[in-house]
């Protein structure tokens, strides 16, 4: 079963607009270009925007059909990394970390809160945040925001990563530290969806490019063939 | 009359949106998800509402305690009616100025403060995260600072009932000498159950109107920062009117027609 489904999946209300017509495996990223409503297109896949038409399923469930609980819980399986909004401001680095694992999980048993806490502390570690878990966002840059809000999913085991420009204002290591944080989320079996308005990133990842033809953006080809 | 009406209609808008809010979070009751992330947010809330505001509660009860002492005494004494003065306690502490004032300093530290952490959430779209991640915000954000503000505002006006009497007691002990068991027994001898459980009501339901107010009006900031502010000022004025409002029809609905 794919992971992500997009079928002619049109997002704004006028003439021009696109229309999406995709899917993404388990473990496969596939990289949207501009000019396709990127935020909305991410959103649908959560539930958060209604397409004009078209059906979106995310990890086989159709967002716009579940009652909130369940759509609270499929949330729960994904990841989103937009913009703006990264971390809640009030909270620590870890605890931003931890935040879904910490919601989504039963932790009346404090075992289950100690392994948050060890999976979480692992994470940061491997990314080389561990030293930065107690700082609050504020005092990070914003690249580090942006990996932390990649560690999340990370540690959340997110099986649908929707990220919009990952690589955006990132100097070359810190590129390099997502690249190999999309590569590990990748090997997990995680779904990502890329939306950017930038081309370098569709070198990364042997992504598939999601190529716009005319109105509609359906034409899936490897990136070697990009060119 | 059009903008009567117009009004009316604005404000059975916004009493409805406020019902909607509170319901939302009291739904979420029971529920397992991010049991301990709410847990330790209320406790979060409880400490900074209550804890917090321990020292100014207990201030300004000892104040108006002894002000209303000395103010009764300089009437009663002399007149042999100086029993008075447990009614008086009673009306003015236990009654209304206890859960009233209360609820005025926690509208003004607290309710405040909520209004401008949500709306700074909302102005930099934290709740959309929140909502993205499954995080249902009437849960997480909601409900721990609905319990929090409540049992906080109920434990300080237990403190500040205690404290105004012991503001008067120790007035009517330096000024006029009275025993310490006299005036127990004078203020204690007046104070009903029914003073008690009202005044424990009200304490309640201003909680939940703080709460209510000021989270909603948090929730509700756009993405103008300039709009928290304006929010903190209409949360801090629509809590007071309303505590002022739930006061007036509890304090009718109860003590009319009411003979101790």
């Amino acid at each position: 079963m794919n992971a992500l489904v997009y079928r002619s999946v049109r997002l704004v209300d006028r003439a021009d607009a696109v229309a999406l017509s995709f899917e993404i495996a388990p473990g496969e990223t596939v990289v949207l270009p501009g000019g396709v409503a990127r935020y909305q297109a991410l959103a649908a896949a959560l539930g958060l925007a209604r397409p004009v038409s078209g059906e979106v399923r995310t990890l086989g469930l159709d967002p716009f059909r579940l009652d909130a609980m369940a759509l609270r819980a499929l949330r729960g399986r994904c990841a989103m990394v937009p913009h703006s909004g990264l971390l809640v401001a009030n909270a620590d680095v870890r605890t931003n970390v931890a935040l879904p694992l910490l919601y989504h999980e039963p932790t009346r048993d404090p075992g289950v809160a100690a392994r948050v806490a060890a999976r979480v502390d692992a994470v940061l570690d491997e990314l080389g945040l561990l030293a930065r878990a107690q700082s609050r966002p504020a005092s990070l840059g914003y690249p580090e925001q942006r990996l932390v809000a990649l560690a999340r999913a990370r540690a959340s085991r997110a099986e649908v990563l929707l990220a919009q420009d990952p690589y955006e204002g990132l100097d070359e290591p810190m590129s390099r530290r997502v690249e190999v944080l999309l590569d590990a989320l990748a090997a997990d079996g995680c779904a990502t969806l890329i939306t950017t308005s930038a081309t370098r990133v569709e070198t990364i990842h042997g992504s598939r490019l999601a190529r716009r033809v005319g109105r509609r953006v359906v034409d899936l080809s490897a990136v070697d063939s990009v060119g | 009359m059009r903008a009567t009406g117009t009004w009316g209609l604005a404000q059975a808008r916004y009493a409805r949106a406020l019902h909607r809010h509170l319901v939302s979070a009291l739904a979420t009751i029971g529920r397992p998800e991010g049991y301990g992330l709410v847990r330790r947010t209320a406790l979060d809330q409880i400490y900074f509402t209550g804890v917090g505001a321990i020292p100014v509660v207990a201030a300004l009860a000892l104040l108006l305690g002894g002000v209303i002492s000395v103010q009764a005494l300089s009437l009663l004494s002399g007149t042999g009616n100086e029993d008075f003065l447990g009614n008086l306690m009673q009306l003015v502490v236990f009654r209304e100025l206890g859960p009233l004032m209360t609820a005025f300093i926690v509208i003004g530290r607290s309710g405040s403060a909520i209004t401008v952490e949500l709306g700074n959430m909302s102005v930099h779209r934290e709740l959309d995260l929140l909502v993205t991640m499954g995080v249902d915000p009437a849960r997480l954000l909601v409900l721990p600072r609905l319990v929090g503000v409540v049992a906080a505002t109920t434990c300080l006006c237990l403190l500040f009932d205690t404290v105004a009497v012991l503001g008067g007691l120790v007035v009517a002990r330096v000024a006029l000498d009275v025993q310490l068991m006299a005036f127990l027994h004078i203020v204690g001898g007046h104070l009903t159950v029914p003073d008690l459980l009202l005044s424990l009501l009200k304490t309640v339901v201003f909680g939940a109107v703080i709460a209510t107010v000021s989270t909603w009006h948090g929730m509700n900031v756009g993405r103008v920062v300039t709009e928290v502010p304006v929010a903190t000022s209409r949360a801090v004025v629509h809590s007071l009117v309303l505590c002022l409002v739930v006061d007036t029809l509890l304090t009718v609905a109860f003590y009319a027609g009411y003979q101790p």
